[in-house]
Parts: structure tokens; C-alpha cells; sequence
């Protein structure tokens, strides 16, 4: 394994290969900035650039690409309030508080290193023990998948700036709002009134640019201030990354929270910065500082959003089930250069595994030193003028949302949740816990009709795994009814 | 303090506002679920019912004996409901109403006349509204206007939208 691994990196390291990664990660990261774009778009318009290079440069390219669109997304959580991906989602609990207080580039610093260590440790992990790994992900069925989901999401709504009910609330919304289209099931249309678009189902991309994206335009031009509430900036990014390794377990445990949520397909994407961001707060001493810009609070999340990235190649690698919709895009541009997903990729097919693995992990070096180049003057957009900020995110999300599907309704659509995740802001509703509900609804509705199919109703309570999921589940329900007596 | 109050008063106004839409757009839905075979409708129905008792928790809060009131605002308060401080002018609901005409007449322009000419009205009428130099509002509009279209458009080969009026010419 030794002599494939030198040989592989040695053939990796080749200046022309270099240069594509340096390539594929600004790319990456551009498409990780652009509100609706993401990498799995960024990925999709590399897949013809790979179809004239050999396969070894090819992986290297799209390797490289999502590593820096995983990325991406997280600059505009801290700077912005507007969370590239579901995955950065929590990043914006601290991050945008600390960028508003002056401290953008200690942010943008916390946020790279410790991405950069998410993202080698669950690619180490990838290319370590996947073998092993793939055995825990067999032990979920549909039961355990539903009680998980259900478990997350709960959480989720739980981690939300007002109650746990709001939360719930706004959960509830999301789940509602996917079933609109075709029942994922049983193919029949629901709450279409008629109408051909709606049938189509509601995408996730315009919702996320109008909830996160445009509402925030609506509070910067009633806030009429810029980004960054104090005059100057102050910190460096240097000083973010240097804060990073003064919390080794949060960067620790946050990793292995992301990888080990990661190998659940599809679900762990937009779990796992949840996750982590919880489990760091429970373990805190400074809970009541945890959303004004506490460093743990940018460390956790971002530790695991990358480190899921990993994690969620182990099942899209070994089992072909795509953990999110960059992976199922990745997927499809691996097997063109002639990766077969399977158990045998860790045996018959390695040097294309070790090659991929590899390139992904040196990319994550490579948007390490491009970012620390660039963080001092991305940091320098709070301090720009609210309205030409204003103006940039308009057009980016209108952009954003006509390109997804080539349709001027996505447009009206983001514009109609700009005004709900507006309102969600202002009634204390989580937009977090309503995005996740609508991108995990399907997967949860179908483990759900499957465990009826399969086993029958009993099945969520006699499956050990299944039954301590909702054991949780119920906990978390009584928790703020025991801290409200417990205040008593 | 006045401010304060106001801003809770609004917030209530909005909360009653929101709780009667919410509750009246799950009923229909409900409704219409009622309607479908029991496997299509079963799950559908959990949650409409789940989320309307929650809501209806919400807003009939007032008149709700004092421990279901409490228990409806109980949380994690893992975040601090402080964490986005309020700006001098936030509660004050008119920018917001100003910029949603704003964005919905791009939309529109964007429909009939394509993003060229539809980004540059709209750039220059947002900068103005939330008094920016005249000058440099132009600049900035015509300027970027001009970019994200050679950008986006040119350059990365991203479909914008050409306009109907723009089609039916012929271009």
C-alpha cells in the first residue's frame, strides 16, 4: 500500500497537476461564494474540462473543485449571514456575530484552520478506514434512518434563537413545503393545486437563496449600516488560525462528530455542523456567550462540515448511494473516468481511490493558503457600504436562482421566501430547522413508509438503534420543560 | 423604552398576523389531504396536525392556562436571542415594504425586458432609494449591470434571463 500511496503522491505532485488544483479550488470556492451555486454546479461544469485529461488529472480537477466549493460557502456564513450550503448553516450563529464586531478575519481564520483540519481528518478517515466503516452504516434500515432524522431535525429546532415550539414550528413548515410535488412514494401529486411547477416539488436552492440571501437585504437596508458594526476591522486572519489550536478537543471531537454523521447518506450534510454545535455547547463554560461570536462556536461547525465531506464519500464511494447532491454530481464524474463504486474500490480499483483521496486532501491544503492570502481583504466587505452590499447580493441571488433550473418562477419563488425568511427573522422562527425539514423530508418520509412496508409500525420500537434514537428524540422534547421547572 | 414597546407590539401584531395565515393555509391543506388514498395521506397528515396544534399553541397563547404559556417559549437558549443586536432603525417597517416593490418590479422588468437593461434600473433605483450618491450610483449600476453580464453570461456560459419583449424582437 506504501509503494501505490509515494507513487500515486508523486504523480500528484507534478506541476501541471498542481496548477489544476490550485484551479479546481478557486473554482471551487468562487461557486462555494455565490449564493445558489454551490459546488455541485461548480463540479457539473468541470465534469467536460476532465473528458480531455488523463483520469489521474481529471480526479485531481473535481477532487479539488469540491473540496474548495465545500469551502466556499462558509466565507459568506461569516461575512454575509448567508450560508453557502446547508452544511454552513451554523457557522453564521457566531461567525457573522463576530464579523460584525470588527473581527472578520479572526473568523475567516478560525473557519479555514479548522475546516482544514475537518477536512484532512475525514478524508484520512476515507482513505483509512472505510472498509470498516461502511459495516456501522449496514446496521441502519429505514427505522433507524426516520428516528435519526427526526432526532436531528428536533435538535435543530431546539438550537434555534427562540423556543423549542417555534422551533418545531418552523420544522414543521419545512416538512410541509417538500411535500408539495410528487409523493416521493407512491408517485401520486400533493398539493399542487394544478399547477406543473408545483408538481415538480419545491428545489431547495431558490428557497435557500430567498430565506437566507434576500431576507438578509431586507435587514440591511432597515438596519442602513454596514456589515461590520464597529468602524474598523480588527484582528487577522493569522490570529484566527492561531485561536484554532487552542481547542484541540473541540476540533477533535467535532471532527469525528462530522465523519461519523457523514456516512449516513444524504442526512449527514446538513446534521452534522448542528451536531457539533450543540455538543459544544453543552460541554461550554461561557453557554451565554455561545451566537454573540464565541471562537468554539465557528470551530465546531466548521470542523465538521468538513470533515462530513469525508464521511459522506464513504457510503457515495463504496455503496454508490450519494450523500448529497455535489456527491451524486462527483459520483456520476468519477465512474467517467472509470471509477465502478463498490466494496471491491478499496482492493481491485485502489489506485483510483488513493489518487481521488489524495487530491482531495492536498486541495484542502490548497484553499488553506489561498483563503489566508485572500481572508484580509474578503474581510474588508462588512466594511463596505451597506447599499452596493445590498445591491451584490440581489443580483448574485437573482442570478442564483434563475440559473438553477433556467426558469424565471425560481426567481419569484426565492422572492416570496426572501419575504417568509424575513418574517421567520422577526417572529423568532428558525429558518435553520425550516431548510433542513425541506431537504431531509423525502428521505425521511420514505424510511418511514418502508419501515411500515417492511416490518409494520413496532419496527421503530423493537430495533435497539431505532428505539434509543427516539428515546432522545423524547428527551429533547422535555428538556426545556424541565429546565422550566427546574428555574422554579 | 417607547422603542422597545414598540417593537414588541409589532412583533405581536405579526405573530397574530402570521398565526391566523398559518393556521388557515394547514387546515386547507389538511383538507385537501383528507381527500387522498390512506398510505398517500398518512404521513402528510401527521405533520399538518402536529403543526397546527403547535401553532395554535402560538397563537392562542394569551387565553392558555399559565404552564402551557411557559412551556411555549421554553428553549435550549443555546442561542441568545440578542445575538443579532438591533440596528437604529430596525423595527420601522417601511424600508422593508419600500425594497419589496423594489425587488418585485426587477422581477418583473427582468421577465419583459431580460437582465441587461432590467439589473441597471434596478441597481441605480436601490442605490438611490437608500440615498446613494448619484454619480456613483449610476457608475455602480451601469458598472455592474455590465460585469455580470460579461461574467456570468460571456464568460461562464450561465443562462440569464433574455427578456420576452427582448425574444419576440427577435434577438
Amino acid at each position: 500500500m506504501d509503494g501505490i500511496l509515494i507513487h500515486i503522491l508523486a504523480d500528484v505532485l507534478r506541476p501541471g497537476n498542481i496548477a489544476l488544483m490550485v484551479i479546481g479550488t478557486i473554482i471551487g470556492l468562487i461557486f462555494g461564494i455565490l449564493p445558489g451555486f454551490g459546488p455541485a454546479l461548480a463540479i457539473a461544469l468541470m465534469i467536460p474540462l476532465t473528458f480531455g485529461m488523463d483520469p489521474l488529472s481529471g480526479l485531481i480537477l473535481m477532487g479539488s473543485t469540491l473540496g474548495g466549493g465545500f469551502y466556499g460557502g462558509s466565507i459568506t456564513s461569516i461575512l454575509l449571514n448567508i450560508p453557502g450550503m446547508a452544511g454552513n448553516i451554523a457557522t453564521t450563529f457566531d461567525g457573522h456575530p463576530m464579523a460584525r464586531r470588527g473581527k472578520a478575519g479572526v473568523a475567516i481564520g478560525l473557519s479555514v484552520m479548522s475546516s482544514f483540519l475537518g477536512g484532512v481528518f475525514g478524508y484520512m478517515v476515507l482513505l483509512l478506514v472505510s472498509p470498516l466503516l461502511v459495516q456501522v452504516l449496514l446496521l441502519f434500515g429505514p427505522p433507524e434512518y426516520f428516528m435519526l432524522i427526526l432526532l436531528a431535525l428536533t435538535l435543530i429546532a431546539g438550537i434555534s434563537r427562540g423556543s423549542l415550539v417555534r422551533g418545531l414550528i418552523a420544522m414543521g413548515l419545512g416538512l410541509i413545503v417538500a411535500m408539495i410535488g410528487l409523493s416521493p412514494v407512491f408517485g401520486v401529486p400533493r398539493f399542487s393545486f394544478g399547477s406543473l411547477y408545483l408538481e415538480e416539488g419545491i428545489p431547495m436552492i431558490p428557497v435557500l437563496i430567498g430565506l437566507f440571501a434576500i431576507s438578509e437585504v431586507f435587514v440591511l437596508v432597515e438596519r442602513r449600516h454596514s456589515i461590520a458594526e464597529v468602524g474598523r476591522i480588527t484582528g487577522s486572519v493569522l490570529e484566527g488560525v492561531r485561536l484554532t489550536f487552542k481547542y484541540p478537543y473541540t476540533v477533535l471531537r467535532s471532527a469525528l462528530i462530522g465523519t461519523g454523521i457523514g456516512i449516513l447518506p444524504g442526512a449527514g450534510v446538513a446534521m452534522a455542523n448542528f451536531v457539533a454545535y450543540a455538543a459544544e455547547h453543552s460541554r461550554s463554560k461561557n453557554k451565554e456567550k455561545f451566537g454573540k461570536g464565541v471562537p468554539e462556536g465557528i470551530i465546531a461547525p466548521e470542523t465538521a462540515n468538513n470533515a462530513v465531506a469525508g464521511g459522506s464519500l464513504i457510503p457515495t464511494l463504496s455503496l454508490g448511494i450519494p450523500g448529497g447532491e455535489a456527491s451524486a454530481v462527483l459520483l456520476g464524474g468519477l465512474m467517467i473516468l472509470g471509477l465502478r463504486p463498490g466494496l471491491d474500490l478499496f482492493t481491485e480499483q485502489k489506485e483510483i481511490f488513493y489518487a481521488f483521496t489524495i487530491a482531495v486532501i492536498l486541495s484542502c491544503v490548497a484553499f488553506l493558503l489561498i483563503t489566508i492570502l485572500a481572508a484580509n481583504y474578503l474581510a474588508k466587505i462588512t466594511t463596505l457600504p451597506y447599499q452596493i452590499v445590498g445591491m451584490v447580493v440581489v443580483l448574485l441571488s437573482f442570478i442564483g436562482a434563475f440559473a438553477y433550473r433556467n426558469t424565471i418562477l425560481d426567481v419569484a419563488l426565492a422572492l416570496i421566501f426572501g419575504v417568509i425568511g424575513y418574517s421567520f427573522r422577526k417572529l423568532q422562527l428558525s429558518r435553520a430547522a425550516f431548510i433542513i425539514a425541506l431537504i431531509l423530508e423525502e428521505q425521511m418520509e420514505v424510511s418511514f413508509h418502508q419501515t411500515l412496508m417492511i416490518g409494520g409500525f413496532e419496527w421503530f420500537f423493537i430495533r435497539p438503534i431505532s428505539l434509543g434514537l427516539f428515546l432522545l428524540f423524547l428527551l429533547i422534547l422535555v428538556i426545556p420543560y424541565l429546565r422550566m421547572k427546574f428555574k422554579k | 423604552m417607547k422603542s422597545t414597546e414598540n417593537e414588541d407590539y409589532m412583533r405581536v401584531s405579526l405573530e397574530s398576523v402570521f398565526g391566523i395565515l398559518t393556521i388557515v393555509f394547514l387546515a386547507t391543506l389538511l383538507e385537501i389531504a383528507v381527500g387522498y388514498p390512506f398510505r398517500v395521506r398518512l404521513f402528510p397528515s401527521i405533520v399538518l396536525t402536529t403543526t397546527l396544534i403547535l401553532v395554535l399553541l402560538i397563537t392562542l397563547r394569551p387565553v392558555m392556562p399559565e404552564t402551557i404559556r411557559r412551556y411555549t417559549e421554553a428553549g435550549f437558549d443555546i442561542l441568545s436571542a440578542d445575538a443579532f443586536s438591533k440596528g437604529k432603525k430596525e423595527g420601522d417597517a417601511k424600508p422593508f415594504f419600500i425594497t419589496l416593490i423594489l425587488l418585485a418590479d426587477y422581477f418583473v422588468m427582468l421577465y419583459f425586458t431580460g437582465f441587461l437593461f432590467s439589473t441597471f434600473v434596478f441597481t441605480y433605483i436601490f442605490l438611490k432609494l437608500n440615498q446613494y450618491d448619484s454619480k456613483k450610483s449610476l457608475a455602480y449600476s451601469f458598472g455592474s449591470a455590465l460585469i455580470a453580464f460579461t461574467v456570468f453570461g460571456l464568460l461562464m456560459g450561465i443562462p440569464l434571463p433574455s427578456g420576452v419583449i427582448i425574444e419576440w424582437m427577435g434577438y
